[in-house]
């Protein structure tokens, strides 16, 4: 493995994730990912195990070591661990369908705001994360590391349909523009339900924070351009921010009302969701997850006002089972469901002690 | 991960229940778990049924006809560069290569419009692979603006438009001259 993924792996904030961000009361973050493919091999599914390799070969041609944006690190996946796997997944720097393919690989920069996955179900699949809401900035980005690799690899591109994808759903830009929004309020006050079905007569996709058929758990929504075909890369990028501005309005008014009509029971349930998290002794993740989110509510209120947004984000990778996994050794989930109550009652003690001032 | 019901087969399956838009209880399920406590249709979920499910239903073929047409279809239509077969698309969703998009035709024209509601693509366009795209844009701009230059009288602007599509095209006719960006 290169030092550098070693330290990703360790670390459970990524260097993009720094607050204040555009909209970041309700906006987690903003991700763009291009489909990538080279033109003179066949599409991943019917590569042969020679052609993976020469295509990794490649890709690792082009993009590792030193760039103009920067030094990217280039690792396969089969010198990697299914628990370091398993950390990129919950980083969501890889999907779950390419850390089962043991003939991928993934390159990053150091900040993790720039990375990709090759031979996944494209030859490439790029990704670039923003803090907050910044969809536009998110796909400038995509659009400078794209053309990095174009100065060594040559794209399957038609002029009628654009970037050829091997699923025809991706097809012209291949891009996929999500935001990770934070709607406990819409949630909670089951106002959500008709939000999601409106949302899916605008061109949106909904889903939960781990992608394709994963549960929204915790008020976490993941919306995304449901075409790629027929508007440029910044249209979808600008319609998309437009719909994701409007869900943030909706939630923050609901967020309003309900701590001017519900005070005591807001109060209530953000001071319980800390109190579990402070003091429980075993912690399963789908236990975590609700009360994070009730605790980052109360972030946003002003109700805890000692812990911050940063920490918060850092809480919400470190509760995850691979990386506790990694960093503990805990390999049974019971170890881990203990490991992750201790982790938890230290981070938020040490929180409240340094304040949000002392944390940098 | 185990199933966490009968903890003794691995989960395949996850399972949320859901009140008023709430997820109330998530686990993970095996399959004959999941069947068992009804979260499974009949027959268990099939993700490449689904898949070739909404796939037809996209293309507007009777589901049940699909397999066998789309057989029959196979014979004929396969791609010349790859060996990928329209039945085999159909049932994956995958194309096999970049030839594909023209082996599948007309087919993939009007699946590409269902999906998108579109049939041409706007935006990025490679700079190595998109060369002479771009440079027929940008001749095709030129030559629009000479004619509005043209038929506005605007005849200096349209003599200096004039100039600069000469250029272009001796520029073009002297072979592939190294263009960056």
């Amino acid at each position: 493995m290169t030092p550098q993924l070693e330290e990703v792996l360790g670390h459970p904030a990524a260097g993009w994730q720094r607050t204040p961000a555009p909209l970041d009361d309700v906006a987690l973050s903003s991700r763009v990912r291009l489909a990538r493919n080279v033109s003179d091999l066949p599409f991943s599914p019917t590569l042969t195990s020679e052609q993976a390799k020469e295509l990794l070969a490649r890709v690792e041609k082009a993009i590792h070591g030193e760039t103009v944006m920067g030094t990217f690190s280039f690792d396969r996946l089969e010198d990697l661990s299914a628990v370091d796997r398993r950390v990129l997944v919950e980083k969501h720097l890889i999907s779950p369908m390419h850390a089962r393919d043991a003939r991928g690989a993934v390159f990053l920069r150091a900040d993790e705001a720039v990375s990709g996955m090759v031979f996944e179900e494209d030859h490439i699949r790029l990704q670039t994360m923003c803090p907050g809401l910044q969809l536009a900035d998110a796909w400038e980005l995509a659009s400078r590391l794209d053309d990095v690799l174009e100065e060594q690899l040559e794209w399957a591109f038609s002029e009628e349909l654009g970037y050829l994808s091997t699923c025809p759903t991706n097809v012209g830009t291949a891009m996929r523009a999500s935001a990770m929004l934070h709607l406990p309020a819409l949630t909670w006050t089951g106002r959500i339900e008709a939000l999601l079905a409106g949302l899916a007569k605008v061109g949106v996709v909904v889903r939960g924070m781990y992608g394709e058929g994963s549960a929204a758990a915790g008020g976490i929504f993941q919306i995304s351009n449901q075409t790629s075909l027929g508007q440029s890369e910044r249209d979808l990028a600008e319609h998309l921010q437009s719909v994701c501005h409007q869900v943030i309005e909706h939630e923050r008014r609901a967020r309003e009302a309900l701590y001017e009509e519900m005070r005591e029971a807001v109060e209530d349930r953000v001071g319980r969701a800390y109190g579990i998290l402070t003091n429980a002794r075993i912690m399963s993740s789908s236990e975590a997850l609700p009360l994070l989110s009730d605790l980052r509510l109360g972030v946003v209120l002003g109700i805890l006002p000692s812990l911050t947004l940063d920490a918060w984000s850092e809480l919400l990778v470190l509760t995850r089972s691979g990386f506790l996994q990694r960093q503990e050794d805990a390999d049974s989930p019971q170890k881990r469901d203990v490991v992750r109550a201790t982790m938890l009652r230290r981070r938020l003690a040490a929180s409240l002690r340094e304040g949000p001032d002392e944390r940098q | 991960m185990m199933c966490q019901r009968c903890g003794r087969r691995p989960a395949r399956y996850h399972v949320n229940r859901t009140v008023n838009g709430e997820v109330v209880q998530e686990m993970d399920l095996c399959e004959q778990c999941a069947t068992e406590t009804g979260q499974l249709p009949e027959g268990g979920w099939d993700p490449h049924a689904a898949l070739q499910l909404w796939l037809t239903g996209m293309l507007g073929v009777p589901q049940s006809a699909v397999t066998e047409k789309a057989q029959a279809a196979a014979a004929t239509a396969s791609c010349p560069k790859c060996g990928t077969t329209y039945a085999q698309f159909a049932r994956s969703g995958l194309l096999g290569c970049p030839e594909c998009y023209q082996a599948f035709q007309p087919q993939m024209s009007s699946l590409i419009r269902r999906i998108h509601g579109a049939s041409h693509h706007e935006g990025k366009t490679p700079v190595r692979t998109g060369t002479g795209i771009r440079k027929r844009h940008a001749m095709e701009e030129l030559r629009r603006q000479l004619a509005e230059a043209i038929s506005t009288e605007a005849f200096e602007r349209a003599a200096e438009l004039r100039d600069r599509i000469r250029a272009e095209e001796s520029v073009a006719s002297a072979g592939e001259g190294g263009e960056g960006r």
